[in-house]
C-alpha cells in the first residue's frame, strides 16, 4: 500500500489506483482480519503433551495442590492451617487447584486425542489416553463422582457437565488405558522424544508403566464388586511391569531457576520461605525411630536423615523462643537427643504457634532435594539443598509393595515376605538414586550395602515372621507408607482401603507419643485434640458447585466414601 | 453471540425559578440491557475457566436530581451552590439457562446472581441461628462458618450526594466540593491485615478478654447446641484481642485474618472534601498590550479530608480505595496503596 501514498496524482487517478489495488487485495485473504497469525488456534501436539504432563504432575503436588492436604491426612507432615484435624473446607484453594488442573489435563488430552487421531499421531494419542485415564482415577479417588463423559466439552456447548458415577469413570479409565497401550505400540506417528518428560518417548517404558498402573488400579478395587480376578491374572501372566527404578513414573525437577523455576515445589515452598510451612509429623518420626509400641518397635529406620533435616544439633536449645535461663524449649514437640523439632497433629498446646523458622525440622534430601542431615545442624535456607528431587508418582518399589499386598491378600501367587524384602531393598536403592542425582555438595553415604540397612531389613522381617496375617498386612502397608514418603495421594488411598498404617489419634489412648526428654517440660497428651472425623473423600470444590447447575449438593466429606472403600 | 442491546426510558424536568436563582434538574430513568455480554466463569470441569457470551438481562433504575441555588448575586460577588443527588438500583433480571450465579473473578467475592445487583458479594459467612445470633465454637470462642455460602454484601451505594459551593468576588473564585456516599459495602483484606497483625491503635487494648455474643453451635449441622432442657447455651468463652482479629482455631472465625469472607466486609459510607480550588483571573486590562489572551492561576487541593464512620477508626482507611479500578469488580480491596491528598498549582494561559 505504501506506493499509493508516494504517487501524488490528481484525485481521479489516485482513486483509480486505490480501486485497482483493493480489487487485487481482495483476491487474496489479506483483509481476512478475523484470523490472527500471531495467536495460532492449533497447537503442535508434542508441545501440548509436555504441558499435559506438567499439569498432570501438579494434581498431586505440594505447594499449591492436594499434597498439602493429603500429607496431613496421612500424617507425614503437620500444618497449622485448616487441614490439621482433617478440617479442610469446601472452598480450600488446594482442592480447587488440583481439580482445575485435572480438568485442564482432560481438555488438553482431548485435543491431542481428537487432533492426533485425525493426523494419525497415534503414539502421542496413546500417551494422552493413558494420562487422561490416570487423571480420571485420581479424580475418583479424591472426590468420587465427578464430570467425565461431559467434561472439557465447552466447545460443544456443555457449560455444566453432569457428574458421572465413580464406577463408570473407573471402568472407562481402565478401557482407555488398554486403548492407550495399543496406540503407543501401533508405531504410527511421530515419537515426541524429549518433549515427553516422563520417559523421553520410550515406548517399552510407557508400556511397562501402563501395565503397572493397571496393576495398581486392580489392587485398589480388589475389595469392590468391580474386581475381576481373570483380568488381574491375565495382567500378571503377561508380566510386563516396571523392572527397576529406571522405569519409575516420576516428574523430574532440576536445579534450574531460570527461565523457569524447575526445582521441587516442596523445596521452594519450605526452604525459600520466611516461615516454616511443612512440619514433620512426630507420629511418622517415632515410627522411623522404632519408638512406636505397635509397629516396627525397636527397629530404627536408617532413612531418617535422608527424610528429614534437623536445623538443631542434639541438645541445642531451640533458638526462636526457647528460654536459655530456664532451659524451657517452648516447643510443641522437640527431641533433645537429636534436635528434631516440630508440632503435633491436632495440637492446641501453648507452644504450637510460636515462630520456629530457625528451630523446626525440614523436609530432607530424598523428599524434596533438601539437605541431608549429617547431624551438624545448620540453617534451612537457600544454601541448604538443591531442590533437584523428582516428584515420585508411581515407582518400581511401590509396584513391589503392591505385589506384596496382593500376595498377602491371596490374590496372586508368590511369597509376600520375599516380595516385601525386595520392595524395601528397592526403596533404599531409590533413596540412593535420588541422592546421587540431586547434585548435592554434601557427602552423603550410600544406604545400599550398609549394615544399618541390613539390620533394618532383618528387623522388619523378624517382626513380619512373628506376625498374624492381619499384622503382616499392616507391616506391608506401613513400610509402603514409609517408603513412598512425599507421595501422599497413594497413601491416602491405601489408608482408606486397608486401614493401615495406624495413624496418630489425639483422642486415643495415652501416651500418644513416646518422646521423653527427661526434663521439666514433658509432652502433655491433653494438648492434642481431634474435633472432627477423618475425611473419607475431599469436598468437591465449592466454586464448581456454585457454577455447575448439574452438580450435586455438597457432600459430607466424612461419610462420602469412594466405591472401593469398605 | 448476538449484539448487546440497551433500551432506556427517561423522564426529566428542568425548572427555573426567581430569575434563574433556583434551578432544578430532575430525571428518572430505567435502562434495560438485554443480551448483556460478559465473560462467564464456567465450571473448570468444562476444561476452561471462562467464555464470552450473552449472559442475560440487567436493569438499572434510578433518579438524578440537580439543585442549583444562587443565594447571592451582585455585581462583584456571587455565591452559587449546586447539590446533586443520585441513586441507582441495579438488578440482574435474567441469567442464561444453566447459570444461577457466577463469580466475576474466581478469587474474589464479586458475583453475578439473578435477582441481585451486578457484582454482589457472595461467599463464606458467619453461622447464625434463626434469630440471627452468632453460633460460637465450643472451646474456640470464635464464630462458626455457615454451612452454605451466602450473599454477604452489596458494593452499590444507597445514594450519593455532592455539594459544590462556589464563591466569586471580582476575579477571585473559591470552589469547594463535598461528597457524601451512603452505604455500599466493600471487602478489604488490607483491613484484615491491619487488625489481625495489631498494627493500629484500634487493637491497643490487649490486657483484657472479649466474649463474642452468641450461642454455642455445632460445626457440622450449623445449628445451636441445646442443653438438657432444650435451651441454647450462651457463649462464655473468652478470647484475647489478638484472637478477636486473628481466628484462633479452624472452626473459630473472628473479625480479621483467616476468617470467613463475611468478616472482611465493611460499610463504605464516606464523607469527603473532594476538592477546594482558589482561582484568580487576571483582569483583561493588564493583558491588553501583550500577546496573551487570558491568564488565570489556581491553587487546587484534592481529597483533602474524609471521614468513614463505619471503618475501624485508627486504620484511617479510605473505603474508595479498590484493587480493580474501573472494572466490573467494585468495592474490593486487596492490600492496595492508600489514597492520597493532592495539591496543585495551575496556570492557564491562552494566546
Amino acid at each position: 500500500m505504501k506506493s499509493i501514498y508516494k504517487i501524488n496524482l490528481g484525485g481521479y487517478k489516485a482513486l483509480a489506483v486505490m480501486l485497482v489495488s483493493l480489487s487485487l487485495l481482495n483476491c487474496s485473504d489479506y483483509l481476512d482480519v478475523n484470523t490472527d497469525p500471531n495467536n495460532p488456534t492449533v497447537a503442535p501436539l508434542d508441545q501440548l503433551l509436555t504441558n499435559v504432563e506438567t499439569n498432570f504432575n501438579d494434581i498431586t503436588e505440594f505447594e499449591l495442590f492436594s499434597a498439602e492436604i493429603l500429607s496431613a491426612y496421612v500424617h507425614q507432615f503437620v500444618y497449622r492451617e485448616e487441614q490439621d484435624q482433617y478440617g479442610t473446607k469446601q472452598d480450600n484453594s488446594y482442592i480447587q487447584n488440583s481439580w482445575d488442573n485435572a480438568y485442564s489435563v482432560f481438555g488438553e488430552t482431548n485435543i491431542i486425542i481428537n487432533q492426533g487421531t485425525e493426523e494419525n499421531e497415534m503414539i502421542m494419542v496413546g500417551m494422552a489416553k493413558i494420562i487422561k485415564a490416570y487423571t480420571a482415577t485420581i479424580i475418583v479417588n479424591i472426590w468420587g463422582d465427578a464430570p467425565f463423559s461431559e467434561a472439557a466439552q465447552l466447545g460443544n456447548g456443555v457449560v455444566s457437565p453432569t457428574f458421572d458415577s465413580q464406577e463408570d469413570i473407573y471402568l472407562n479409565a481402565l478401557t482407555l488405558i488398554d486403548e492407550g497401550i495399543a496406540n503407543i505400540n501401533s508405531g504410527e506417528g511421530i515419537n515426541p522424544g524429549t518433549q515427553d518428560l516422563f520417559y523421553g518417548g520410550s515406548i517399552p517404558q510407557w508400556t511397562r508403566f501402563a501395565n503397572t498402573l493397571k496393576l495398581k488400579l486392580y489392587n485398589e478395587i480388589r475389595l469392590s464388586s468391580m474386581f475381576d480376578a481373570g483380568k488381574l491374572n491375565a495382567l500378571v501372566t503377561a508380566d510386563n511391569f516396571m523392572s527397576g527404578n529406571a522405569d519409575d513414573f516420576e516428574y523430574p525437577y532440576s536445579t534450574t531457576q531460570s527461565p523457569s523455576e524447575e526445582r521441587n515445589p516442596l523445596y521452594t515452598d519450605s526452604y525459600l520461605t520466611g516461615q516454616a510451612t511443612h512440619y514433620a509429623s512426630p507420629w511418622f518420626y517415632e515410627i522411623l525411630k522404632g519408638w512406636n509400641p505397635n509397629i516396627h518397635n525397636g527397629v530404627e529406620d536408617p532413612r531418617l536423615p535422608y527424610y528429614f533435616f534437623n536445623q538443631l544439633t542434639a541438645g541445642e536449645l531451640p533458638p526462636d523462643v526457647g528460654d536459655p535461663t530456664t532451659g524451657d524449649p517452648k516447643a510443641d514437640y522437640w527431641d533433645a537427643s537429636t534436635g528434631f523439632h516440630t508440632i503435633r497433629f491436632g495440637s492446641v498446646g501453648p507452644n504450637r504457634d510460636f515462630a520456629s523458622r530457625n528451630s523446626t525440622t525440614y523436609p530432607g534430601i530424598y523428599v524434596c532435594g533438601g539437605k541431608y542431615d549429617d547431624g551438624e545442624g545448620g540453617a534451612a535456607d537457600t544454601n541448604a539443598g538443591t531442590g533437584a528431587a523428582p516428584h515420585r508418582i508411581l515407582t518400581y518399589h511401590e509396584f513391589l509393595f503392591i505385589q506384596a499386598e496382593l500376595m498377602q491378600a491371596g490374590l496372586i501367587s508368590g511369597d509376600a515376605r520375599t516380595k516385601l524384602e525386595e520392595a524395601i531393598t528397592a526403596a533404599f536403592a531409590k533413596v540412593d538414586q535420588v541422592v546421587s542425582n540431586s547434585q548435592t555438595s554434601q557427602s552423603v553415604p550410600k544406604l545400599i550395602g550398609s549394615s544399618e540397612v541390613t539390620d533394618f531389613i532383618d528387623g522388619i522381617l523378624t517382626e513380619f515372621d512373628a506376625a498374624s496375617d492381619d499384622k503382616k498386612m499392616e507391616i506391608i502397608m506401613t513400610q509402603k507408607w514409609v517408603s513412598t514418603f512425599g507421595d501422599p495421594f497413594d497413601q491416602y488411598n491405601d489408608y482408606r482401603r486397608t486401614g493401615f498404617p495406624i495413624l496418630a489419634n489425639p483422642v486415643g489412648p495415652s501416651p500418644e507419643y513416646q518422646l521423653d526428654n527427661g526434663d521439666a517440660w514433658p509432652l502433655i497428651d491433653s494438648e492434642t485434640t481431634l474435633t472432627r472425623p477423618f475425611q473419607v473423600s475431599l469436598f468437591w470444590p465449592q466454586a464448581e458447585l456454585n457454577v455447575n447447575k448439574n452438580a450435586p449438593a455438597q457432600k459430607d466429606a466424612t461419610t462420602y466414601k469412594i466405591f472401593w472403600d469398605n | 453471540m448476538v449484539p448487546e442491546n440497551t433500551e432506556e426510558f427517561e423522564i426529566g424536568a428542568d425548572l427555573e425559578f426567581f430569575n434563574r436563582r433556583v434551578m432544578v434538574d430532575f430525571s428518572w430513568y430505567k435502562k434495560t440491557t438485554t443480551d448483556l455480554i460478559s465473560k462467564v466463569n464456567v465450571p473448570t470441569s468444562t476444561g476452561y475457566s471462562s467464555f464470552l457470551t450473552n449472559i442475560g438481562e440487567m436493569e438499572n433504575k434510578g433518579v438524578e436530581v440537580g439543585l442549583t441555588l444562587i443565594p447571592v448575586r451582585t455585581e462583584n460577588f456571587s455565591w452559587t451552590s449546586f447539590t446533586s443527588f443520585t441513586k441507582n438500583k441495579n438488578e440482574v433480571k435474567e441469567l442464561i439457562e444453566g447459570l444461577d450465579r457466577f463469580p466475576l473473578d474466581v478469587n474474589q467475592v464479586a458475583y453475578v446472581q439473578k435477582g441481585q445487583p451486578f457484582g454482589v458479594f457472595y461467599g463464606t459467612a458467619f453461622a447464625r441461628d434463626e434469630e440471627g445470633n452468632y453460633l460460637i465454637e465450643e472451646g474456640g470462642g470464635g464464630i462458626l462458618q455457615a454451612t452454605s455460602d451466602a450473599v454477604i454484601g452489596d458494593p452499590t451505594p444507597d445514594f450519593k450526594i455532592g455539594f459544590t459551593n462556589t464563591f466569586k468576588y471580582k476575579s477571585l473564585s473559591l470552589r469547594a466540593q463535598i461528597d457524601w456516599k451512603e452505604g455500599g459495602d466493600f471487602s478489604s483484606s488490607g483491613l484484615d491485615a491491619l487488625l489481625g497483625r495489631g498494627v493500629t491503635k484500634d487493637t491497643e487494648d490487649r490486657e483484657r478478654t472479649f466474649i463474642i455474643p452468641g450461642f454455642y453451635g455445632d460445626p457440622t449441622t450449623g445449628e445451636a447446641i441445646l442443653d438438657g432442657s432444650g435451651n441454647k447455651i450462651p457463649n462464655t468463652t473468652q478470647i484475647t484481642m489478638n484472637n478477636l482479629y486473628f481466628s484462633p482455631t479452624t472452626n473459630s472465625n473472628t473479625f480479621g485474618i483467616n476468617s470467613v469472607d463475611e468478616a472482611s466486609i465493611y460499610d463504605g459510607t464516606v464523607y469527603r472534601l473532594r476538592e477546594v480550588a482558589l482561582a484568580y483571573d487576571l483582569p483583561k486590562k493588564f493583558l491588553e498590550k501583550t500577546f496573551i489572551g487570558s491568564l488565570s492561576i489556581a491553587l487546587i487541593g484534592n481529597n483533602l479530608w474524609y471521614f468513614a464512620p463505619n471503618v475501624p477508626k485508627y486504620t484511617n482507611y479510605d473505603p474508595d480505595v479498590t484493587a480493580y479500578g474501573a472494572s466490573n469488580l467494585q468495592g474490593i480491596e486487596t492490600q492496595s496503596a492508600p489514597s492520597s491528598k493532592r495539591y496543585g498549582f495551575k496556570i492557564n494561559v491562552t494566546f
